[in-house]
């Protein structure tokens, strides 16, 4: 008999054991047709690249399974008659071996630079970084070039001097504006 | 030399020799579901690359383009892209 690949798409807007009752339900009547279920591999909530029954996503689950061809008749019948099941598409299965790395998708970027900015590249992989000259503690001035690696530890005793400085700075520019606006008010009344 | 000569008044120094990604990577199935190695060739519209650009061989280009077409019937590519990133 020969193995096939069956993907369908289910509406998420179904309740978590509706879904799993579908899944079930293909589930057994592989076991109940004489097929055999090879694996069974839920992809997820994925994007959809055009709305299908005004959704934008959809959960999208795979099966591989040895059947005949009359096991892939009734599935397909059941998901033609299911409302929920936004897709289905049953093909020979073949097996992937190579895989070819890709950007990654826009899901997946957007997932990861949610919430942040885009700049913010805190998580960027510095593995391959070699560059001993920079990370070098004592290079330039110890106050103000800190070494990359040791940042967490001396970021208590730097801010200390900063701190000290600010408020003698920001004090000024801070009572500046306060003392004028009611400077202006009255001469503005008078004017009237 | 005369080939030579020809061969740049033909097409500029802009022609590249073109590889098959699929041949060089030994990739025999092309997964649909794998739209991240599909969108590479596709454009932006969601068209798919005709292998005189791409460079794909006749083989895959052949497997390639049954896989987009499975992944445009169940909504994992676009059959028409207004915006595509």
């Amino acid at each position: 008999m020969p193995i096939y690949d069956t993907t369908f798409v289910l509406n998420p807007q179904l309740e978590e054991a509706g879904m799993e009752s579908r899944i079930k339900e293909v589930v057994d009547l592989i076991g109940s047709n004489g097929g055999k279920l090879v694996t069974e591999n839920r992809i997820g909530m994925r994007r959809l690249a055009y709305e299908i029954k005004k959704l934008t996503q959809g959960y999208y689950v795979s099966m591989v399974y040895d059947g005949n061809g009359d096991l892939v008749n009734e599935i397909e019948r059941r998901f033609r008659l299911d409302e929920n099941c936004l897709r289905f598409l049953t093909c020979i299965y073949q097996e992937v071996t190579n895989v070819m790395e890709g950007r990654p998708s826009r899901d997946e970027h957007e997932n990861k630079y949610r919430g942040r900015s885009y700049r913010d590249r805190s998580d960027r992989d510095r593995s391959d970084r070699d560059r001993p000259d920079r990370d070098r503690p004592d290079r330039g001035r110890s106050d103000r070039v800190k070494p990359v690696e040791a940042k967490k530890e001396e970021a208590k005793p730097a801010e200390e001097k900063p701190i000290e400085t600010k408020p003698v700075e920001d004090a000024p520019a801070k009572e500046a504006p306060v003392v004028d606006k009611p400077a202006e008010a009255p001469k503005a009344k008078e004017g009237e | 030399m005369a080939f030579n000569k020809k061969k740049k008044s033909k097409f500029g120094d802009k022609r590249r020799k073109r590889h098959c990604r699929f041949c060089e990577n030994h990739i025999d199935v092309v997964d649909f579901r794998d739209d991240r190695l599909l969108r590479r060739f596709v454009t932006e519209r969601g068209k798919i690359i005709p292998r005189r650009i791409s460079g794909t061989c006749a083989r895959h280009q052949r497997t390639l383009t049954t896989s987009i077409k499975r992944a445009r019937h169940l909504a994992i590519m676009p059959f028409v892209a207004e915006t595509f990133k």
